[in-house]
């Protein structure tokens, strides 16, 4: 909610017997206040049920959890304007390219199956949170569509596949994904907190610069109503220039630290993932910043000074 | 009482918090021909972790003008001491708008008001960090909480506020905004939080009449998180069951209604209008 002062005086209450007259300011705000109205349109309060992602160089992909429907598409469709709960969006965005074979992938999957385990087990952040999983090569797919962290939910097993890392595709899998997501939770009649993506890469994109730079002016545009907070973070070969350039924030951009283990350093990854979905569900209610996250052990934040 | 799916059922841990917080307080009773139920209660997720509840609430009476002075405030969960800064606000604020009452102010003029709150802030970290330079950024980092006061006299009601605190108008089962909007359904939530001590001069005020029939509602976004404006279920319980004023114990109970995913700290304030 974060309520949006300014906008809130000049409304006042409805009109109606006994209402009071518009109320006037008596302070005047300090510069500007912290939040401003998001721009554009209401979001459609109809329940909207998007089709299944398919951006450009997206493969779609039947969802893992057969026979399970992820949480976010269960569950009656509310009226307008009532609400039934809070939600925070998380996503893990990571590489299945070739250079992810071996140890580096397991170490994935495992701190994928940790995750779900630890948030299953915690009784008040699971119902917080909607997780989904994208990965990328040279094309971009949807592994686990914006799903509740329940102990039966099926997790992807990801494999390195396809030549190529296309960082394009993963980023413009997000734009497309993300409004849909969001708009789909909001008409199951949940209150939507801004969207987190955790980005993973181990390399440099192998497509021209301008390319996936576009995909990801997009993503950040601030007129993108539900662009996300991203983290990025780089193991392996990854290049911190563009690792730094991917994150929302420069104090949200992750090197490995150099000489460490990619397999150790993804591991340890995966631990803050979980715990910033820990922290930042606790805080849900706050908003004073979305996203809590603190640096995993054996990274280097980009931001920090050089030494 | 539960409102929709039910939050988990917890083992509630004591806090331990220096000085001490109890997970629940509630008052009430009546004043100038007004009627007061005030509850502040512990989210779920603190009971949980054991942590202090960081709303608080205060009431005072300034007699020779027969004037409520009412405050909740929210406390920030990033700041460390953030549940005494709550404590503090509302002790300090309801404290200057009863100063300028004696003065024979005829309205309250509110930018004193949260700067002498923010300065206890501000002189509070000073004490306890032992760094008497320290300044309203470092109080901000552990003591900063949101605030909203409200002076009541007969139907008149002054409101003002800093942060994401709102005060509404309820009228049978409509809840208009006085201080604050409603939940907005169209946006994201989120994104930063106006606060004390740094925030003192962005406060906003606003008049309102308290009609007979009316209540005044004061809250912190505990409640009006799950409230959402006022057209949802925990709109049309809370509606109906302040109909007339409940219990005190009551009050509180319904305050701390269990409704999945909702598990911050809540605080109330509900002013009855005197009867026509």
């Amino acid at each position: 909610m974060k309520i949006k002062l300014p906008s809130n005086m000049r409304t006042g209450p409805p009109t109606g017997a006994g209402v009071p007259e518009p109320p006037e300011p008596v302070t005047t705000p300090v510069g500007e206040p912290a939040t401003t109205p998001p721009a554009g349109p209401a979001a459609p309060v109809e329940p909207v049920v998007p089709p299944p992602v398919a951006a450009p160089g997206v493969e779609p992909e039947p969802s893992p959890a057969t026979g399970s429907k992820p949480g976010l598409w269960a569950g009656e469709q509310t009226p307008a304007g009532s609400v039934i709960g809070q939600v925070l969006p998380m996503y893990f965005v990571g590489d299945e390219s070739h250079s992810m074979a071996g140890e580096p992938i397991a170490a994935v999957n495992q701190g994928l199956i940790d995750l779900r385990d630890e948030v299953a087990k915690h009784p008040l952040i699971g119902k917080k949170v909607r997780f989904g999983i994208i990965t990328f090569a040279e094309t971009a797919q949807t592994r686990l569509e914006l799903s509740e962290l329940s102990e039966d939910l099926v997790l992807p097993t990801l494999s390195p596949r396809g030549r190529g890392t296309s960082y394009a595709s993963a980023l413009e899998a997000l734009r497309q994904t993300i409004p849909a997501d969001v708009a789909l939770l909001k008409g199951n009649g949940y209150q939507v907190h801004r969207p987190s993506v955790f980005f993973l890469s181990d390399g440099l994109p192998t497509e021209k610069p301008e390319k996936w730079q576009a995909r990801l002016a997009e993503l950040k545009d601030p007129s993108f109503r539900e662009r996300p907070n991203i983290l990025a973070f780089g193991v392996g070969e990854a290049d911190p220039e563009v690792i730094g350039a991917l994150a929302s924030s420069p104090r949200y951009g992750f090197m490995m630290t150099q000489g460490a283990s990619t397999a150790g350093a993804i591991a340890e990854f995966a631990a803050s993932m979980l715990n910033s979905m820990v922290a930042s569900a606790e805080r849900l209610d706050r908003g004073e910043r979305t996203i809590e996250f603190e640096k995993p052990e054996g990274f280097v934040q980009l931001d920090a000074p050089l030494v | 009482m539960t409102i929709g799916e039910p939050a988990a059922a917890i083992e509630a841990r004591l806090a331990a918090a220096e000085p001490y917080r109890p997970d629940t307080i509630a008052d009430g009773g009546t004043a100038f021909g007004l009627t007061v139920r005030a509850a502040s209660v512990r989210g779920l997720y603190k009971r949980y972790t054991g942590g202090p509840r960081q709303d608080d609430l205060c009431l005072r009476l300034h007699a020779d003008s027969g004037t409520l002075i009412a405050a909740v405030a929210d406390g920030v969960s990033g700041a460390s001491r953030s549940d005494l800064g709550a404590a503090l606000a509302v002790r300090y604020a309801t404290a200057a708008v009863a100063r300028q009452l004696d003065d024979g102010c005829g309205s309250v003029d509110w930018g004193p008001v949260f700067e002498q709150a923010a300065w206890a802030l501000v002189e509070e970290h000073r004490r306890a960090c032992g760094d008497a330079g320290a300044g309203v950024e470092e109080a901000s980092g552990s003591l900063a909480t949101t605030l909203l006061v409200a002076a009541v006299r007969g139907s008149d009601v002054e409101v003002a506020a800093v942060g994401d605190s709102p005060a509404f108008l309820l009228r049978g089962k409509v809840y208009d905004a006085v201080v604050g909007e409603p939940e907005r359904f169209d946006g994201l939530v989120g994104g930063g939080v106006d606060a004390l001590p740094r925030s003192a001069g962005a406060a906003f005020a606003s008049r309102c009449s308290l009609e007979s029939g009316s209540i005044l509602l004061l809250c912190t976004d505990g409640l009006a998180m799950p409230l959402a404006g006022g057209a949802g279920e925990v709109g049309a319980t809370l509606a109906r069951e302040l109909a007339r004023p409940p219990d005190v114990v009551d009050f509180a109970r319904l305050l701390d209604f269990s409704r999945s995913t909702y598990d911050d700290d809540r605080s109330l304030i509900a002013v009855w209008g005197p009867a026509r």
